[in-house]
């Protein structure tokens, strides 16, 4: 009886190991004090943090990475705000098909997608570069707005706009005062969200890009010459800036469901 | 106000979404300073009068007019009619002060006469402290109150209240239907009322207007309702009756003679409370409450005697409920203060007076 309780979390923490290992071990691997990425390791040092947050190259990757993010989130939001209305609106069979073309490009091949992005560029003579990408990134994370969105409009009540209206608000005031708080948390996910998508995007931003590289594709190139335990380093910074965005995230947003969920549990319901 | 004109005038309203007609060339005059309910079943179109005076949707044909102003093509923001939703909807992320005072706020008041507007209504609703709080912490009955501060709050020609109290349990129901009809009396306000319930219609109501399949059955108040329902389907609808089949067996100036029950009974033509006086030889349905009957032998010249046995009965505490099957076959549903003595499968005689029957021309339909 005990050991069969045991079998489910025995088989959770065994995936779990095998799921960080390989974190753990480039986090490792990153104070290590020679040239290569091995075991066992003799000697530590911080110097590889040190030389990498000093390098040129990787902090122009990061920033030009983190512009294209804002940017081509911002494009997917202004798009898929608009885009999620008007699927709310439509019913029946019409819905089911606009959302079925909206989630296409999520489901395309990465490289196929890329492919078909850079000869569109090409074609209509968009030069590679930031503006490209960012575009690019913004194909992929639409479709994650737009689901975003839609489902926390599809929870609204619509009577709040009913009664909005009817205490005196224009359509711009229903827009801004009522739908748009309303929708806040689902905003503030895709928002999130997008900005990751577009950060750790490789393909696109290898197939797009220009000149100047992102930071995944930075990393990429720095690889051919071999890994050595900086870009253990930097991954593990990267790792570490992210998870605590997200864990950030999560927090807010569980934090505003506890806060009412508790409070309707702590008040009685009729008085 | 101090025109003359009718608070709300609706004239030939017509709705229909696609095939389904919901309101058919309906016309009604609300007066200033009444508590006007649409009592009737769902789907009735009691709803969609709400939301065509309101602005959410069109009418197909006719027109709104509130306070002698034609207002049928006016914008929904714009119209100063206020509505409370029976859902409530509260803006969830608004503190109850923004709440009260958005529709103020939209009027353009300034700041300070908001928060003065705010205190008077949370006053008003007698919840005081709950300025700062948000929607989701408060109980169902309070932010039924909040819902009607709210929809005060801009001093609106008229309130709309859209089956306001249907979320609440009995018991804090029937608080708040005192509490809104003293609401209803401090203000003076127009109040046009929607509820299926037809308890609720009756304890709470100036006048109530049944509905049935978009057109308007009855408008009266809630006593002439009830004793004197217009047609069958307000008189089983407006609480229980025996829809009592009977033949016109003659009529003069003053008394109608009928046949029910296998037996002829004469009653004064003013009972009748149909559009229709029925003639000799038509049908007629006589309407009698349960609580009209009375146990024993009545006057022999104007009383209904019946005599049968008592099939069944139901204890209702203070009351209790009988079916007498008569002579003729006949069923009759009776109601009675528990003390009067009745036992199931005994011989029963009860009698009931003409002023309390109401005879409508026709047969009634099955319902």
């Amino acid at each position: 009886m005990h050991l069969q309780r045991l079998v489910l979390p025995t088989y959770f923490w065994l995936f779990v190991l095998y799921l960080f290992t390989p974190l753990m071990v480039i986090a490792v691997m990153g104070f290590r004090d020679s040239n290569f990425v091995a075991f066992p390791i003799n000697k530590w040092t911080t110097d590889w943090y040190h030389e990498i947050l000093f390098d040129r190259d990787i902090q122009s990757s990061l920033w030009l990475s983190l512009r294209i993010a804002v940017v081509s989130t911002a494009i997917s939001i202004v798009v898929g705000l608009p885009t999620a209305f008007l699927v709310a609106r439509t019913k029946g069979v019409l819905r089911g098909a606009l959302i079925s073309i909206l989630l296409l490009p999520a489901f395309l091949p990465v490289i196929v997608s890329a492919i078909s992005l850079r000869i569109f560029a090409g074609k209509i003579g968009l030069e590679t570069g930031m503006l490209a990408i960012a575009l690019g990134h913004a194909v992929a994370s639409m479709p994650f707005v737009v689901i975003m969105v839609l489902t926390r409009i599809d929870s609204m009540n619509r009577n709040l706009v009913d009664a909005a209206q009817n205490l005196g608000a224009d359509p711009i005031i229903v827009l801004t005062r009522i739908v748009l708080p309303y929708l806040s948390p689902a905003l503030f996910g895709a928002f999130l969200f997008s900005m990751l998508l577009s950060f750790e995007d490789f393909v696109r931003s290898f197939f797009l890009g220009g000149f100047d590289q992102t930071f995944p594709v930075l990393l990429y190139s720095r690889l051919r010459f071999g890994f050595d335990p900086g870009l253990a380093a930097v991954s593990t910074i990267v790792l570490i800036a992210t998870t605590c965005l997200g864990l950030f995230a999560e927090r807010i947003l569980r934090g505003r469901r506890a806060r009412s969920s508790q409070q309707k549990k702590g008040s009685p319901t009729n008085d | 106000m101090t025109n003359s004109a009718p608070a709300i005038e609706l004239k030939n309203l017509s709705k229909s979404f696609g095939a389904m007609q919901a309101l058919n060339n309906l016309s009604l005059r609300i007066e200033q300073g009444v508590f006007l309910t649409l009592l009737g079943p769902s789907g009735c179109g009691k709803s969609t009068i709400l939301r065509l005076i309101a602005g959410f949707m069109a009418p197909s044909n006719g027109k709104v007019l509130v306070g002698g102003h034609d207002i049928t093509r006016t914008p929904a923001h714009t119209r100063p009619v206020k509505m409370v939703f029976q859902d409530y909807a509260l803006f969830p992320h608004m503190n109850i002060a923004a709440n009260i005072g958005f529709g103020c706020e939209m009027l353009g008041m300034p700041r300070g006469q908001i928060v003065r507007r705010c205190n008077e209504l949370l006053d008003l609703i007698r919840l005081p402290d709950i300025a700062s709080r948000y929607p989701d912490e408060l109980s169902g009955g309070q932010r039924q109150r909040v819902a009607l501060a709210r929809a005060l709050a801009p001093d609106p020609e008229a309130l709309l209240l859209d089956e306001p109290l249907g979320a609440l349990d009995l018991r804090l129901r029937r608080q708040m239907q005192q509490e809104l009809r003293a609401i209803q009396r401090t203000t003076g306000k127009t109040f046009v009322f929607v509820t299926h319930d037809q308890e609720e219609a009756m304890s709470m109501s100036d006048t109530i207007v049944v509905m049935k399949d978009g057109s308007i059955e009855q408008i009266d108040s809630p006593e002439a309702i009830y004793q004197r329902p217009a047609s069958a389907f307000v008189a089983s609808f407006v609480g229980s009756a025996n829809l009592v089949p009977a033949k016109v067996r003659g009529r003069d100036a003053e008394t109608l003679t009928l046949y029910l029950y296998g037996q002829e009974w004469r009653v004064p033509l003013e009972r009748v409370t149909s559009p229709v006086t029925p003639d000799v030889g038509d049908s007629a349905t006589v309407v009698i409450r349960p609580d009209a009957f009375h146990i024993g032998i009545g006057r022999a010249d104007i009383d209904l005697q019946l005599s049968g046995h008592l099939e069944e009965r139901t204890y209702l505490g203070s009351r209790q409920n009988l079916k007498l099957r008569a002579a003729d076959g006949e069923v009759a549903q009776i109601e009675l203060s528990a003390t009067e003595v009745a036992s199931e499968g005994e011989a029963l005689d009860v009698h009931c007076n003409t002023e309390r029957v109401a005879i409508l021309a026709g047969a009634a339909d099955p319902i």
